[in-house]
């Protein structure tokens, strides 16, 4: 502003001891005036010019410039994501991936809005969500919930065995203390305490939260929380933002539970904290099962074999499913079914135990984009994820475990729907 | 204010105005009132945005739930939070309050001059410190402090007094109202001092130089003049200081807990009005009805910041609220 | 203190009174207590300190170890690079909020402090005391709604920047407001009375005058936007790359802290890129501290020469 040199100017004037008069030709105030006036009705004009003008510019991108794909939501593919950007743009130099861990009730709602090219999110999309926005689940990784807990006196080296039902009892607050009959039942050797189990959960709208309380709500009848990204909880269960959070408060709260992704396996491990085997409901010790075999480990042999479960039982023709098995996992002529985990329905089908609670990481994209000819790169960045991307390189600092071929197949499958253009 | 008679002022009557006076009366009492705009727009944004949701009397209530699957039995109360808002940012004010009025009358009476120089910016570099730097500061360094030493050590000392006890599990993690209580404070501090200090500079020196040559101490004359002088300086810095404290969302969000439940022990968790707008935006993306309770919370702090004012300014008998010190 | 009871409380008169009415030994015990409040008070300076000193040596012992010249000029992409983006959308971000609102509150203030009839002045302040106290959150919430989603700008660096530009407009605001009014009247009276008109003075004397400690205003409203994340969060998006339009979105350094702090530990690198940003957020806060101090010391300086 010219303001600012007529003030320097006047100060000058000032040190010196006298203050000169000039005459300006038109008034200062009246300019400035006019200039505010102008200055307001601008900002409030641009609000509303600026919905048609910015709006309609604002996607489409220059053929020699870099093209940018952008991509929100959970936090848990997050750190993926950030990995397989560089990747990609290894062999795309032209292309420039941009992830934003915001969570996955963004990732839904901005892919859904088409504010972004890939919307990320650990719970699956609803089918009439999902036809309603023509939106297409595209299964980029396989992830799990680990079960920690804090409990002094037990290594962290044994591993409790614990299943759906004695979980969502405990979140519930029908099982209050370490050493109880259905925890001890299932764990024969171990020495528990009789402190009061600290269920602790997420703070903060979380697909953790929704996973977890999917496994709960199918595991156990008296679970009466529902399931979702936020739920309520009974009034003793302290609460964390954020996988770390979770970490942190868990390592200074004795005797307490929590629920974290796999992701920060080395950070729990770190801190000492144990996680549990979980088992189905074959496992209930509420019916007296205390088949120690029925319990099974997070290891990626493990995790891969839900998955294959879940696809081969529960998948097609789509896989927006979680592939939580809190209950039993029967097949029928019909199909599969979940069982909601009610203790002594026995199974008939013979497998080998797969490890519960596991999820995969979803990427939803737009079937008709509007912009055809950008879709192209998203469709591109997809295939690399599912080829390249599924490598441990980009894996295995996150201990996500690459997609097992089916799924693959399903993906690529998908692929062919969405409308592309050169 | 100085209304000084006999200043040319442009607000005369319009009836005595050129029109070029009147547009650039229109002008300028426009770029006065651009706050006033700003704060329309917020709640007019607001109340769109709400879409006129009615919750019904259950919004005015401690029930929270906002389950997805069962449309039944969700509720939208908001009393917790403003629980947890009330009790953090009227025991960090009253903390901030009386440490910033300690620090004040020191930096402006008691220090040597080249001391006073120093102090008056470390405090206002305080207050420059972004929250989010607060927030992990208090997360990874205090915490652990507070839920190992702190926590046990007040809840053993005045755990008698009801709020002040608690089971080890309630501040396990450290993370609690006590801590939230902590950091806003320190939060509020250097803003309160500092008016409180540029207002104790303002008063003219005559009237400290005259209770001094009457004998009395620094002491005296800070306790028996200066701060009645600029009492309502104070009142008005007490009420800024309210606004930060009641709004400020990163850094409490990281240390509060985020409980959704009534506070039962200041060293449990709970969660703010402001933070829950953080924390449960997201999923509210995906639950509509939620969405809307969220945008009705916003709109119910934005009014509790507008009546905080209001009242202030009552208070103050419709004199301006700031003003250079106690000259207004 | 001295228990005297019904006596107005500001009444210089009330001290000699007590000096004569209580004795020798009494004016040793007041004289005492004087010197040890003046021993005791600044301690609660640890209060300030203590916050201050141990978050400087927290951070730097963080970032230090892994900062080096290219963290401040590559970009960062996925989990490799520097702060470039980050430090280039802080500068965007703050430096466009700052521009819409250092000309919005200079103007309103120095209309408040000169020509508003002492009701509009009131009302101008208490608006600007409100929007002062307004929460971070509820004006990140709104531009949310109405510029991210009504307007259909999406997130972006323009949406972000009009959103902050709210949060500090009173911080210009009000220090215009007092920076005019604290002009000395000796100066006014002077101006006016060798002839000049109102807006001669305000522009000649008024505005030059005033100008250092409007100047501090600006620099407090610019390191509280630099620092805020509320209004940021829903509004600015992200994108890592250095952003080439206000349509984009961008990274920004408190963003960065916010989204990078509670990564996995697998990924170090991105932890150790938070207490660098957390690092240079201090050194730009601490830099516009000290900027500040310079400008008071000097307009102290020069008023002083003025009336020598």
């Amino acid at each position: 502003m010219t303001n600012a040199q007529t003030a320097q100017g006047t100060q000058d004037d000032l040190s010196g001891g006298t203050i000169r008069r000039k005459s300006s030709m038109m008034s200062k105030g009246a300019a400035a005036g006019l200039a505010i006036v102008l200055l307001i009705v601008g900002l409030a004009g641009g609000v509303v010019v600026g919905k048609y003008v910015l709006s309609s510019s604002s996607s489409g991108g220059g053929s020699s410039a870099v093209t940018s794909i952008t991509e929100t939501g959970s936090s848990l593919i997050f750190p993926a994501m950030s990995l397989w950007g560089p990747g990609f743009s290894k062999l795309y130099p032209n292309v420039n991936v941009t992830p934003q861990s915001t969570g996955s009730g963004t990732g839904q709602s901005s892919a859904e809005a088409g504010t972004v090219d890939i919307g990320g999110t650990d719970v699956w999309l609803n089918t009439t969500t999902a036809t309603q926005d023509t939106l297409l689940n595209f299964p980029s990784a396989i992830s799990a919930q680990l079960i920690f807990y804090n409990l002094p006196g037990v290594s962290s080296s044994t591993h409790l065995n614990l299943n759906g039902t004695v979980i969502a009892m405990i979140y519930s607050g029908a099982i209050t203390k370490w050493n109880d009959p259905l925890i001890q039942a299932a764990n024969p050797g171990v020495s528990l305490p009789s402190n009061t189990i600290v269920p602790i959960h997420r703070s903060d709208g979380s697909g953790d939260t929704g996973m977890f309380s999917s496994m709960c709500e199918l595991s156990w009848s008296g679970w009466t929380f529902g399931h979702g990204t936020t739920i309520q909880w009974i009034a003793s269960s302290p609460s964390y933002n954020g996988n770390g959070g979770m970490v942190t408060g868990l390592s200074n709260t004795q005797y307490g539970i929590a629920y974290i992704g796999i992701s920060y396996l080395s950070q729990a491990s770190a801190a000492g904290l144990g996680y549990a085997a979980l088992g189905d409901n074959l496992a209930n010790s509420a019916t007296g099962g205390t088949d120690a075999a029925n319990y099974v480990l997070p290891t990626s042999q493990n995790i891969a074999y839900d998955a294959n479960l879940g696809l081969q039982y529960l998948a097609p023709p789509s896989l927006a499913v979680s592939l939580i098995l809190g209950g039993d996992v029967v097949g029928t002529t019909n199909g599969p079914t979940i069982y909601p985990g009610e203790g002594g329905t026995n199974p008939t089908v013979a497998y080998p135990t797969p490890y519960p609670d596991v999820n995969l990481e979803y990427l939803l994209i737009q079937e008709h984009p509007k912009d055809l000819s950008h879709q192209k790169y998203v469709v591109q960045f997809l295939e690399w994820i599912l080829s390249y991307g599924q490598t441990s390189q980009y894996l295995s600092a996150v201990n996500f475990l690459p997609l097992t071929p089916a799924i693959i197949g399903y993906d690529m499958n998908s692929l062919q729907l969405v409308s592309v253009s050169n | 204010m100085r209304n000084q008679p006999g200043v040319a002022r442009l607000s005369n009557p319009p009836g005595g105005m050129s029109l070029r006076q009147f547009f650039q009366w229109l002008s300028g009492a426009a770029v006065a009132m651009i706050p006033l705009y700003f704060i329309i727009a917020i709640v007019a944004t607001l109340v769109y945005a709400s879409g006129f949701q009615n919750f019904g009397w259950s919004f005015f209530s401690t029930n929270w739930n906002p389950n997805p699957n069962d449309p039944s039995v969700a509720a939208y109360g908001w009393f917790d939070f403003a629980v947890g808002s009330a009790i953090t940012s009227a025991i960090a004010l009253a903390l901030a309050m009386v440490l910033s009025l300690g620090l004040a009358v020191c930096i402006v009476s008691f220090l040597p001059p080249f001391l006073s120089r120093l102090a008056a910016p470390v405090t206002d570099m305080l207050a420059g410190i972004p929250s989010v730097v607060y927030g992990i500061w208090g997360y990874v360094i205090l915490a652990p402090y507070f839920s190992k030493v702190i926590d046990p050590w007040m809840v053993g000392t005045l755990g008698f007094l009801p709020g002040f006890n608690a089971t080890p599990t309630q501040y396990a993690g450290g993370v609690g109202l006590i801590l939230a209580i902590f950091i806003l404070t320190i939060m509020v501090v250097p803003i309160t001092t500092a008016l409180v200090r540029d207002s104790l500079r303002s008063i003219p020196k005559e009237l400290e130089e005259a209770g001094l040559a009457l004998g009395a101490t620094r002491w005296e004359t800070m306790r028996r003049v200066k701060i009645p002088f600029i009492q309502r300086s104070i009142f008005s810095a007490g009420l800024l200081g309210f606004g930060r404290a009641i709004g400020e969302t990163v850094a409490v969000f990281m240390v509060i807990g985020n409980e959704v439940t009534l506070p039962t022990s200041i060293f449990g968790g709970s969660t703010t009005m402001a933070t829950l707008l953080v924390s449960q935006m997201d999923s509210a993306f995906t639950y509509p009805l939620l969405l809307k309770a969220l945008v009705e919370i916003a709109l119910v702090l934005m009014v509790i910041s507008l009546s905080v004012n209001a009242i202030g300014l009552r208070l103050l008998g419709r004199k301006t609220v700031t003003g250079p010190g106690g000259i207004e | 203190m001295s228990g005297s009871v019904n006596r107005p409380a500001f009444a210089p008169a009330s001290v000699a009174d007590d000096l004569s009415a209580r004795g020798f030994g009494r004016a040793t015990r007041r004289i005492l207590f004087d010197k040890w409040i003046g021993r005791l008070l600044p301690l609660l300076f640890i209060v300030v300190v203590f916050p201050i000193l141990d978050m400087i040596w927290w951070i730097a012992q963080n970032a230090l170890p892994t900062m080096t010249w290219s963290t401040l000029t590559t970009p960062l992409y996925g989990d490799v690079g520097g702060l470039y983006g980050a430090i280039l959308g802080t500068t965007y971000l703050a430096g466009l909020a700052l521009a819409i609102c250092g000309v919005l509150g200079i103007f309103g203030g120095m209309y408040t402090a000169e020509y508003a009839s002492p009701r509009t002045a009131t009302f101008a302040r208490l608006f600007g005391n409100i929007l002062a106290g307004t929460p971070a959150i509820v004006i990140g919430y709104t531009g949310y709604f109405l510029l991210v989603l009504y307007t259909g700008w999406g997130t972006s660096i323009a949406a972000g920047a009009i959103t902050l530009s709210v949060f500090m407009l009173p911080w210009v605001f009000r220090t215009t407001d007092l920076a005019f009014l604290s002009v000395p009247p000796t100066l006014r009276e002077a101006s006016l009375g060798l002839g000049a008109t109102h807006r001669q003075y305000l522009f000649r004397v008024g505005f030059p005058v005033a100008f250092p400690r409007i100047l501090t205003g600006i620099f407090i409203a610019l390191a509280i936007g630099v620092g805020e994340t509320a209004p940021l969060i829903f509004t600015a998006g992200w994108q890592l790359a250095p952003a080439t339009s206000l349509t984009q979105g961008t990274s920004y350094l408190t963003g960065l802290i916010w989204t990078y702090f509670d990564e996995p530990a697998n990924l170090g690198h991105l932890l150790a890129l938070s207490f660098q940003a957390a690092f240079i957020l201090f050194v730009i806060v601490i830099g516009l501290n000290v900027v500040v101090q310079i400008i008071g010391a000097r307009y102290r300086r020069r008023l002083k020469g003025l009336f020598a």
